[in-house]
Formats: structure tokens, sequence, C-alpha cells
């Protein structure tokens, strides 16, 4: 209970910290520790294939795919510096909205079983509690992808060699004009020669 | 399990392998500087269009599985997959054959384009078998993702690379809708496969106002959408006539003919076999008509020739709608023969317009004073135009006749009477062709390369067929009747 707790204070302090930092990498690192901590959530909920699934696709793509962009575009810190009350209303609004959308949903039964009305007094009780055979979500998911959907995951495995090769085929030149990098040469230069001052 | 599925999919597990062998040849020899960085293009695409003989062959001989589920009810097949594929490989074989001659004269060294078109091929014998949601969603993505790549293939031309970004965001969106409507389904029946939505919806009225559930109406409609972006139906078409121009004439040749059986027999499969209903039946009509419309109205403004196809293509969907609307077994079968004659007549074309080249064939106007300079050429492209415009003895006329006749069969006489004066206005563009042929003289003469042996080939054969189709036109109707029976029983 005491690790769930500081899972949520900190969570919820550096997603505070990824609208309040005045330098965009700064607010990024913070994005990734909210990503963090949230995965920690899904590991108490007992969810630990999402965790795991939260921590790579999150983490180890789109953060860092942020932190690039962030880097590249060249953000200057001291240009930030606008109102952020400005904000508070449109986004007060919308986040009300979505709290109350998440209010209108909890406990809402989408999908009725049967259109037809049946009298409770024709069912009995089950006890599945002894029915129960437990298996984590690792475990199931292997099961059933390795077996009766390695179909679907083979052809998913087709995708990606697509996207690699389509990835190659749209970026490498093969000319002899492309200036291209030499691993060995690179490091074979001398740092010393490299930058000189001219006077 | 293993001995009967790896039976029936030998020409996919064939295929995929011979795909994966070739692309590690054309890398590793493509790069070895003890051979000279040799271009694979011709080497490949010859061993490419070996292969998908090959697979033909396999598919052709037959497993002794006719009809069976396979991978834990993931896949199907049964007498419509079997000559779908067929046809589609026959089709897939007969761009490879256009396509050797033009990546030496485009001096096109991208072995891996070939590489691409054998991978979604592949995806499209998947697509036509699927019998799952998720299968089926799969294989589509496939066959896009490869589509995308290969519409921006010629890297320094700026249309084409126009034609990639273009046809890769707006196919995102379209598989993105085709997904929320899959996922639609699945959530409010709980079932992804085919068959068990067949039984659900067998006697399961869906009507958006009623007391049933609005859940399945709205993935219903936005699987249809899905599909209708894909295979060009005109709300939908924006992104086609751009894609079809900016990329290589060969790679547009690809697009018109391969996918539009794939997906139209997928379409099939989900719509008349699982989600049998007269909602979605309305969608088609209206865009069965709209295409029809734009597509005769469309390509008369147009002077280039690959705009003018793909204006042309949109309205033979429309044509081919018809027959989906109706719902019929005659609307499906004259649907299946449509489209095996849309593909042979624009086989035909496309094999044409990689032929004519001193620069490229691009204007309609270059055609000027054809018959003087190459009278037999222009005679099998004033054939090929005269049946694209339905004139009588031609195939083309049979397949718009069984679809206007399907179309009155079922009660749609609004849907025969639009094709019938939408192919009459369609007749102008088509046979505009024919005049600058025949009694334009250009300005400047031209006179074009001679074609490499290959396409003639395909060419004679193409004419061959679309000329003297009305003599003997009984074993296509056999089996596109079986075909159609297949689905319906």
């Amino acid at each position: 209970m005491i690790l769930f707790y500081v899972f949520v204070v900190l969570a919820l302090v550096s997603g505070a910290m990824v609208i309040r930092a005045k330098n965009p990498v700064h607010s990024v690192l913070f994005l990734i520790l909210v990503f963090c901590n949230t995965s920690g959530l899904l590991v108490l909920l007992g969810l630990d294939f999402f965790a795991m699934i939260f921590l790579v696709v999150y983490v180890g793509a789109i953060a860092v795919l942020f932190l690039f962009v962030v880097m590249m575009l060249h953000i200057r810190i001291e240009e930030i510096h606008e109102n952020v009350l400005r904000y508070l209303p449109v986004g007060g609004i919308i986040g009300l909205i979505f709290l109350l959308e998440i209010f209108l949903m909890v406990d809402n039964d989408y999908i009725p079983i049967l259109p037809t009305k049946l009298s409770a007094t024709y069912l009995t009780y089950t006890v599945y509690a002894g029915k129960i055979h437990s298996w984590t979500n690792l475990e199931t998911l292997g099961n059933l992808l390795y077996t009766t959907y390695f179909f679907l995951f083979l052809v998913s495995s087709l995708i990606l060699l697509v996207a690699l090769i389509g990835a190659i085929v749209l970026t490498m030149h093969k000319t002899t004009k492309v200036k291209r990098q030499d691993v060995f040469i690179q490091n074979a230069i001398d740092f010393q020669n490299t930058i000189k001052k001219v006077r | 399990m293993f001995e009967h599925d790896f039976l029936a999919l030998f020409p996919e597990i064939f295929l995929i392998n011979a795909t994966i062998i070739l692309l590690i040849y054309g890398v590793v020899f493509s790069t070895s500087k003890k051979y000279d960085y040799p271009p694979l293009v011709r080497n490949v695409g010859w061993l490419g269009l070996l292969s998908v003989l090959i697979t033909i062959l396999l598919v052709a001989v037959g497993s002794p599985l006719a009809v069976a589920n396979l991978v834990y009810n993931n896949l199907i097949i049964d007498n419509f997959t079997y000559f779908c594929q067929i046809f589609l490989l026959l089709s897939t074989a007969s761009t490879m054959v256009m396509c050797l001659d033009y990546f030496k004269q485009e001096s096109l060294n991208a072995f891996e384009s070939i590489v691409l078109i054998l991978l979604s091929t592949c995806s499209m014998l998947f697509m036509i078998s699927a019998y799952d949601l998720i299968a089926m969603y799969l294989a589509i993505e496939l066959q896009s993702l490869c589509f995308y790549v290969i519409a921006a293939s010629k890297r320094d031309s700026e249309f084409s690379t126009e034609a990639g970004l273009k046809y890769f965001i707006l196919g995102a969106f379209s598989s993105g809708i085709l997904l929320f409507g899959c996922s639609m389904i699945y959530g409010f029946t709980g079932v992804t496969n085919f068959e068990e939505l067949a039984k659900i919806f067998t006697g399961y009225e869906i009507t958006l106002f009623g007391a049933q559930s609005s859940g399945i109406f709205m993935g219903i409609l936005f699987i249809a959408v899905g599909f209708l972006f894909k295979i060009t139906a005109v709300p939908f078409h924006m992104w086609a006539p751009d894609v079809y121009e900016g990329s290589p004439t060969i790679v547009t040749a690809f697009f018109s003919i391969a996918p539009k059986i794939s997906i139209l027999a997928n379409m099939l499969r989900v719509f008349i076999y699982s989600f049998y209903d007269p909602t979605w039946q309305q969608l088609f009509f209206f865009c069965s008509i709209a295409s029809m419309i734009l597509g005769a109205l469309a390509a008369m403004a147009q002077n280039k020739v690959k705009r003018l196809l793909a204006y042309s293509s949109i309205g033979h969907v429309g044509y081919l709608l018809i027959g989906f609307s109706c719902g019929t077994i005659e609307g499906i079968q004259s649907l299946l023969i449509g489209i095996f004659i849309y593909v042979l007549m624009t086989v035909n074309v496309f094999a044409i317009v990689l032929a004519l080249r001193q620069n490229r064939f691009k204007y309609i106007a270059d055609l000027g004073a054809l018959a003087k300079t190459n009278p037999i050429l222009a005679i099998t492209l004033s054939i090929t135009m005269f049946s694209y415009a339905g004139i009588p003895p031609l195939a083309g006329f049979c397949s718009k006749f069984y679809l206007f006749f399907a179309a009155l069969g079922c009660g749609a006489y609004l849907l025969a009477l639009i094709g019938v004066v939408t192919s009459v206005i369609s007749c102008f563009y088509y046979i505009r062709f024919v005049k600058i042929m025949y009694f334009d003289t250009p300005k400047t003469w031209v006179l074009y390369k001679p074609m490499d042996r290959e396409k003639s080939l395909l060419l004679a054969i193409t004419v061959f067929f679309i000329t003297f189709f009305f003599l003997y036109p009984s074993p296509l109707f056999l089996v596109t009747h079986q075909m159609a029976l297949c689905l319906c029983l």
C-alpha cells in the first residue's frame, strides 16, 4: 500500500513538472519518470505484461524520439515565458469533461448479455473459485501467441520486415556523391589537429 | 494440424521463402566489390517471375484439401479462394513481365521493388483467404505498407515522392478507420471469426434506430468505408489520381491491377458471407452511382494518360460495385466476370503505355498518328479502348452487360440506367484515343522504340482474349458461378 502511494505521488508530481519545467529536455525526462511510475502501478495491479510493454514502447521508443526532436529543434530556454493561466480555462474544461466521462464509464455494463429479460430465479450458483487455474499474463499471452495465433505472429513479423526494407530503400543512396562516414577514418583522426585557432 | 495446414499453405510458404532468398541474394551481391556492384534488377526480376509462376503451379495443382479452415480458423481455402489466387498470381506475373524491360530503360536499379512486389503478392494471397478480422487486417496492412514504399521508389522524382507520401498518409487514415470498425465489431459481438460473425448476423437485423445495437452498425459502416477507400470508390477516391500519376508507370500498373482483385475478394467474403444485411447495401449503392458518374465526367478533362486511366479505373470500380450492391448470386457472378475482364484490359493498356516510349509517353496527344508509325499497336490500342467503352462484340461489353443484367434482375433499375448513361458518356474519351491515333496529324512526328518480346506476347494474349471472348465465354461463366455459389451457400 505504501508502494502504491509512493508511485501515485511521484507520478502526479512529475506529471505536473512535465508542464511546469522551463527546459523542454527536463520536461521530457519528467515524462519518462511518469511512465516509469505508471508501469510500477500496473505491476501492482497485476498487469505485468502491460507494465513491460509500457516501458518498452513509451520509454524506449516514444520518449527517446521526443528527446531527439527536442534536441534537434534547439529551443531557447529564455524564450519560453508565457502566462500559464491563459490556458487554464480551456484545459480545465477539457479535464473536467474527461473526468465526467470516466465517472460515467465506471461501473457501466456496455454489452447486455441477452436482449431478453431473464428472471433471476432460474440462475444457480457455480463456485468459480474452485475452477480457477491461475496463469500470469505472460504465460497466457505466450501460450496463445505461439500456438493459436502463430499465423498472425508470423504475418506481423513480415510487416516488420517490410518496414525495414522500406526504410532502407527510401533512405539509402548508392551513388558516389553521398557523404558517408567511414568509421575507421573517423576513429583514427587525431583530435589535436582537427580544430585549430586562427589568429 | 501440421500435415494439413502446411500442405495447404505450401504455395504461400514457398513464395515467402523465395522472396526472402531473393532479398538476401540481392543484398549480398549488389554490395559485393568483387563483382563490381552489379545491377541485379533484371536478374531478380526474372527469378521473381519464375517464383510467381511456380507458385501458380503449386496453387493450380492444388493440395488434396479442397475446402478447409487453416491455422486455427484464421484462413480458409475453398473454390473461391482457389480461383481468386490463381487469377491474382497471373495478374502479378503479367505485371512482372512488363517491369523486366522497364527498369532497364529507366535505369532504375532497385531490385528491392521487385522483392516488395513479391511480398505484397504474398499478402494479397493471405487477404483472399483471410477468415478472421485480425488476419484480414494484418494482410491489408502488409499489402499497403509494401505499396507505400514502391509508390515512392523512384526517389529522384518529386512526383513519385509526393505520391508515396500522399498514399502513406491517406492509407494510414483508411487503415485506422478499418481497424476501428473491426474493434467495434469485436467489442459488440465478442468474436472476430467470419464464420461466427455469420452465425451471429443470420436473422439479426442491424438497424441504426432500432432496438438492436448501433455499435455493430457503426462497425460495419467503418469497415465498409475502409474498404471503399482501398478500392478508390468515389467519396474516398481523392488520392487515386495523384498517386497513380506520380508513381512510376509500372507501379501504377500494379496498383490498378492486383489489389483490385484481392480487396474485392476480401470484401465479398466479409460483406456477402459474414455481414449479409441490407443496411450496407445502400452505402454501396450510393458509392457505385457516384463512382460511375465521376469516372465518366472527370476523365473527360484529363490530358495525361495515367490520370485518365486512374479515372477510368474509378469508373470501372463503380461498375463492379453494381454487382456488389445487388447482393445476389448473379450480382457476385457478374462482379467476378467484370473484374476478370477489367484486369485483362488494364494489363493490355499498361503494356501499351509502357511500350510506347521515346522519352516518356505522358500526354494523350503524344499518340498522334500512331496509326501511321505503328499500325499494329494502334489497332491493339483501339480494340482495347473500344472494349473499355463497351462496344458490342468485345469483352468489355460482356462484362458491362452482365453487370447491368444483374442490376435489373434484383430490381435496381436506377443503377442499370445510370450505368448505361455513364458508359455512353465515357465512350467519348475512350474513342478520343482512336481519333487521335488515326485522324490527327501531329506537329512533330515521333518514332517509338520497338518493344521487347515479353510485352508483345502479353499484348497478343490479352488482345486475343478481348476480341474473341464472345465466341466461347462458358468456361468463365462456369468458374465464376462456382465461386459465387461457394460464397453464398
